[in-house]
């Protein structure tokens, strides 16, 4: 027996998880992706020898999804082990095993949704094209498996790691792909319409109006259309066999009718009204608990379950008293109204109306209540680990017990992670496994939860240093950083995922230019309209600014008028070509600030009510706030630290009108 | 056969999406140049514009037209010669000055890849880290739009190919440096809906369409070039539309063809690796310049030699809309644009340099025309446009 390097990754990541436009998706996506990474790490786990990622623990230790329980744990979509094997012929043999087992579990979660699809929406679907679709995916399309595998010679664990990475590389380099035969005779009757959720593969769904060209009646269309409704598919929308599944895991097998089952994690829209609907347990509970009422006495009604469903609360376990268990759309400035009008067209109008007459009174009332309705702003947080792959290649040089040390605090990283992410900071882990992970967060607690999260990844930190790990550059610094999207919650889903993507690679990078020991952290504002603002830092230092900023603004002691002056110099007086500190416009803004903090604000804070606190005079000492900005417009050497000190503020005010929501009084940001 | 070279000037920014529902927040385009079957049914509809009705026979007549494009080209005023961008290759990493070339690497003893990885003889190692750094794949030159696909000039592509990194290099990073600029940038546009019962603006319902906005100045005037064989002798219409919202784009024929093979430059390039040739052979490296319509990721072999390695960064799929049947066609997946590929080995400068200058800006396969389904060959639709060029395995790599 000799000892193997055996590296393996699946995907597609992308028409897993990104390719999502509903809460749904993403999660079916990125739970199916776990699963099957899961089979083939239980597939690899029985051969001898070391398991480095998920280890062994770790494995065992999964928390599964079952049916009473559909929240269970993730697992990377990388895998990684030393494995002793007789020969090369024995590893290979291993490595099909492992993909067979990957492509059966897609496949039997395929066949039990098609079979779910079949009793449900029996006139929606073209089963040839879905079965052999499924047939297509079990004979190597759609699921990506990429193994290599290097002995571990004379060179040690550390060469062959490093070989098997480069292997892996040069594996992924060629992203091979099989084309079905669309053209042959047993394609015949499909629709090639293109699935919305994955442009490779054709629609597997019919469209209300084919019913029509073939001589059905009216009542039978409007059937079908009420029935897309109630499966959470858009009219005119075409899904593939895997995104049709994904719609439909969530619903449960009752008498031959769809009924939606709560969801396993919280919509986005429940994440996005999160801080609201605490204010609202506050300041407005009489309101909410006849809302709670209404929306549970709809509980059983499917017409309710259509567009409201019962779902997840997300700091609380599946079983666990929850604030507001249910998609919180309905919430939203004109949710009943756009409800109403989207479903209006699909729905029998008579029963609709009354599930909406009878909301209509308890949500106007907590509106009221709460002086109008929820910001509908969502924060996506993607965090990656800086320099693991050195650091687990360093700690192979010393050898396999230095390596278990630091796979074992990867591991307890990923097992807190989502902990963090939902009962601390009231969000949803949609992926999370080794060293990375995306979460949907409430915008005022999303800076909180990268914070917490990098303190959770101290261990690795330490570890690292225990272990002295180094490379050829020197002793190595691991960290975590992240990139953080704060949209609204009607902005794309996939659009919102490559911003993110974005933000974090521009942290990763900013930190590797400056060769920074600390993880940093990009943050972005896509504000519904209004120009795109983004800020980055030291991941600790970017927090404390704009903490420091939305407390100012919350409390009222800072405006948003330094913002505007950066601005509106910058639009007068920036000339790219001479952005240093010399430049004259730089040297009029700060003046322009200076003179601005000492009459504005005071001014500013008279007519709103608050205390004047000014750092002249003899008054009451400034707010924190108040001098650091005074601080930092001293410090401005350039054009660019300007636009980033603005950009800070504005995505500081978008904190703050979202944090006083779910303060006591309601705050009233400007 | 009349050949006529198309320079084809979008006056909007072109809208050409994938088939897939426009989100209502203008989230970009992938690629800024029109997908295949958009660019093939604008050609094929602008030489029968204005003649009526097209009957069955004349949409299979039309199959028999051949399209060589698109190139994505500039013209600087005044100058007679466009600059020519191709998708970057697929085989380049990092960046202008510190560029890192994808290595043919073979396994060693013992070593082993998954089934589907096991087709290829050599893989392709396009580096993703470098002293710890990751690696930007492709690679865009400087001063090349951050949210724009990467392009690459011709001259640094054919460099590329040739095995003469440094001169590529060159050319990427002297771009900003010429003050070259990139001849096209994305463009979103606000529209509101319309109702559908009274065919009026419906209140605050706002969506975005994104574009991509070609250069018209007239020091950087940016198009496309499309060489079209019509066996009619047909010539275009002065304005027609190509891709979505009904965006017009101006037809002229230009009476300079597509980019000349340079057979003195080839024989160059060889002449630097003749010890190599005569020792082991060098491999035929084919870039792809339009997307590979393969049935698959991968070619066939070309002209008797094997394909051995290849550099495919994923999948793209078009579909398109059959005009006479009145329906969807079937999804086709495609090698991207930018797709490398290896074949070989050949141990003879001739054959090498024959087939390169037969490749030359050529279709890398031909295919069968389906009369059934109304689709030309994919060759004749200008699917896998090859940039010939060289590799030479490097045997010290296999330690």
């Amino acid at each position: 027996m000799s000892d193997w390097v055996l590296n393996v990754a699946l995907g597609p990541v992308g028409r897993f998880i990104g390719a999502g436009r509903r809460s749904r998706d993403l999660w079916w996506g990125s739970t199916w992706l776990s699963e099957c990474s899961l089979a083939v790490a239980k597939v690899l786990h029985v051969a001898e020898g070391l398991a480095l990622i998920p280890s062994r623990d770790r494995v065992k230790k999964l928390r599964m999804r079952t049916r009473q329980d559909q929240y269970g744990d993730r697992i990377s979509n990388h895998l990684l082990l030393v494995i002793q094997a007789s020969s090369a012929d024995e590893l290979k043999s291993l490595v099909e095993r492992a993909e067979r087992a990957a492509r059966d579990h897609l496949v039997e979660l395929l066949n039990r949704n098609a079979q779910r699809a079949d009793r449900r929406a029996a006139g929606l679907l073209r089963p040839p094209s879905l079965s052999r679709q499924i047939e297509a995916i079990s004979n190597g399309d759609f699921l990506e498996f990429y193994a290599v595998w290097t002995p571990v010679n004379d060179g040690g664990l550390r060469k062959a790691l490093a070989r098997a990475e480069e292997l892996m590389d040069a594996r992924k380099s060629a992203r091979l792909f099989v084309s079905p035969q669309w053209q042959s005779p047993e394609w015949q009757d499909a629709d090639f319409r293109k699935s919305d959720l994955d442009a490779g593969r054709p629609t597997v769904l019919r469209e209300a109006r084919d019913a029509e060209h073939g001589g059905r009646d009216r009542a039978h269309v409007q059937g079908l259309r009420e029935l897309r409704a109630r499966l959470g598919i858009s009219p005119g929308e075409h899904l593939d066999a895997v995104g049709l599944a994904r719609r439909l895991a969530c619903f449960e097998d009752t008498n031959g009718a769809p009924r939606l089952v709560p969801l396993p994690f919280p919509p986005l829209s429940r994440v996005a009204v999160d801080p609201w609907l605490h204010g609202a347990a506050r300041r407005a509970t009489k309101e909410l608990a006849s809302l709670r009422e209404a929306l549970c006495d709809r509980e059983n009604d499917d017409n309710f379950s259509v567009w409201c469903s019962k779902a997840r609360d997300p700091e609380t376990s599946a079983n666990e008293s929850a604030l507001f268990p249910y998609d919180a759309s309905l919430l939203l400035e004109g949710g009943l109204d756009a409800l109403q009008q989207e479903l209006g067209r699909t729905t029998q109008q008579g029963s609709l109306d009354l599930v909406i007459r009878d909301l209509r009174g308890p949500v106007e009332g907590l509106h009221e209540a709460m002086g109008g309705p929820p910001q509908g702003y969502v924060a996506l947080l993607s965090m990656d680990g800086d320099e693991v792959g050195n650091a687990l290649h360093a700690a192979a040089h010393l050898g396999k017990e230095a390596l278990e040390k630091l796979t074992d605090a990867l591991d307890q990283f990923a097992e807190r992670a989502p902990d963090i992410l939902s009962k601390s900071h009231n969000g949803c882990a949609f992926y999370a496994a080794g060293d990375e992970l995306l979460a949907f967060l409430p915008v005022d607690k999303a800076l909180g939860a990268a914070t917490a999260l990098a303190g959770a990844f101290a261990p690795v930190v330490e570890m690292v240093l225990k272990l002295r790990l180094q490379d050829e550059r020197g002793p190595l610094s691991v960290s975590l950083s992240g990139g953080l999207v704060i949209a609204h919650l009607k902005h794309d889903l996939r659009d919102l995922r490559a911003h993110a993507q974005e933000a974090l690679d521009g942290a990763k990078r900013a930190r590797r230019q400056r060769d920074c020991a600390q993880g940093w952290l990009e943050v972005r504002e896509l504000p519904r309209s209004g120009v795109e603002r983004s800020c980055r830092g030291p991941l600790t230092k970017i927090g404390a600014a704009l903490d420091c900023w939305s407390d100012g603004i919350e409390q009222k002691k800072l405006s948003m008028r330094t913002a505007e002056k950066i601005l509106d110099h910058a639009e007068r007086f920036e000339d790219p070509k001479a952005a240093d500190l010399g430049s004259l416009g730089v040297e009029l803004l700060k003046s322009a600030l200076e003179s601005q903090e000492r009459r504005g604000e005071r001014a500013w804070a008279a007519e709103h009510g608050a205390v004047a606190d000014v750092p002249d005079g003899d008054g009451p000492k400034p707010h924190p706030a108040q001098r650091a900005l005074a601080q930092r417009v001293v410090d401005l050497g350039s054009w660019h630290q300007a636009r980033a000190l603005a950009a800070e503020l504005q995505i500081a005010r978008r904190l703050a009108r979202v944090a006083a929501q779910r303060s006591d009084s309601g705050g009233g940001a400007p | 056969m009349s050949s006529k070279v198309w320079q084809i000037s979008p006056r909007d920014p072109v809208v050409a999406g994938d088939g897939g529902p426009m989100p209502a927040l203008a989230v970009r385009m992938p690629n800024p140049l029109p997908p295949q079957p958009t660019l093939v049914g604008f050609v094929r509809s602008a030489l029968v514009a204005g003649s009526g009705h097209v009957s069955k026979d004349d949409a299979r007549a039309l199959l028999n037209v051949q399209i060589r494009g698109p190139l994505l080209a500039a013209w600087s005023e005044g100058g007679t010669e466009p600059r020519i961008w191709v998708p970057a290759t697929a085989d380049a990493a990092g960046k202008p000055g510190a560029l890192h070339r994808g290595e043919l690497l073979k396994l060693r003893p013992g070593e082993g890849v998954d089934p589907v990885g096991s087709q290829l003889q050599y893989l392709v190692h396009v580096p993703s880290k470098h002293k710890g750094e990751k690696l930007k794949s492709p690679v865009k030159p400087l001063g090349w739009p951050a949210d724009a696909p990467a392009f690459w000039p011709l001259e640094a592509a054919l460099a590329w190919a040739l095995d003469d990194l440094a001169l590529a290099d060159r050319w990427l990073q002297s771009m900003e440096l010429v003050g070259a600029r990139a001849p096209l940038r994305f463009e979103p546009r606000v529209h509101v809906a319309l109702d559908d019962a009274s065919g009026t603006a419906e209140a605050m319902a706002l969506f975005s369409s994104t574009g991509w906005r070609y250069d018209d100045r007239p020091e950087n005037e940016a198009g496309l070039l499309v060489e079209v064989n019509d066996p009619g002798g047909r010539g275009p219409p002065p304005l027609a539309v190509l891709g979505g919202e009904g965006r017009p784009s101006r037809i002229r024929t230009t009476p300079d063809g597509l980019p000349a093979f340079d057979a003195n430059r080839y024989q160059r390039a060889v002449d630097v690796h003749a010890e190599a040739l005569a020792q082991r052979g060098l491999f035929l490296r084919v870039q792809l310049l339009t997307p590979g319509c393969f049935g698959g990721a991968l070619p066939p072999a070309v002209d008797g030699l094997k394909l051995v390695a290849a550099a495919v960064p994923g999948m793209q799929s078009v579909s398109g809309w059959n005009l006479q049947a009145r329906g969807p066609r079937a999804v086709r997946r495609l090698a991207p644009a930018g797709s490398v590929y290896h074949f070989g080995p050949v141990q003879s400068a001739g054959q090498l340099l024959e087939i390169c200058e037969r490749l030359w800006l050529r279709p890398l396969i031909k295919g069968e025309q389906d009369r059934d389904a109304f689709l030309a060959a994919p060759g004749a639709d200008g699917y896998a446009l090859a940039l010939p060029g060289i590799s030479v395995y490097n045997f010290s790599s296999e330690g």
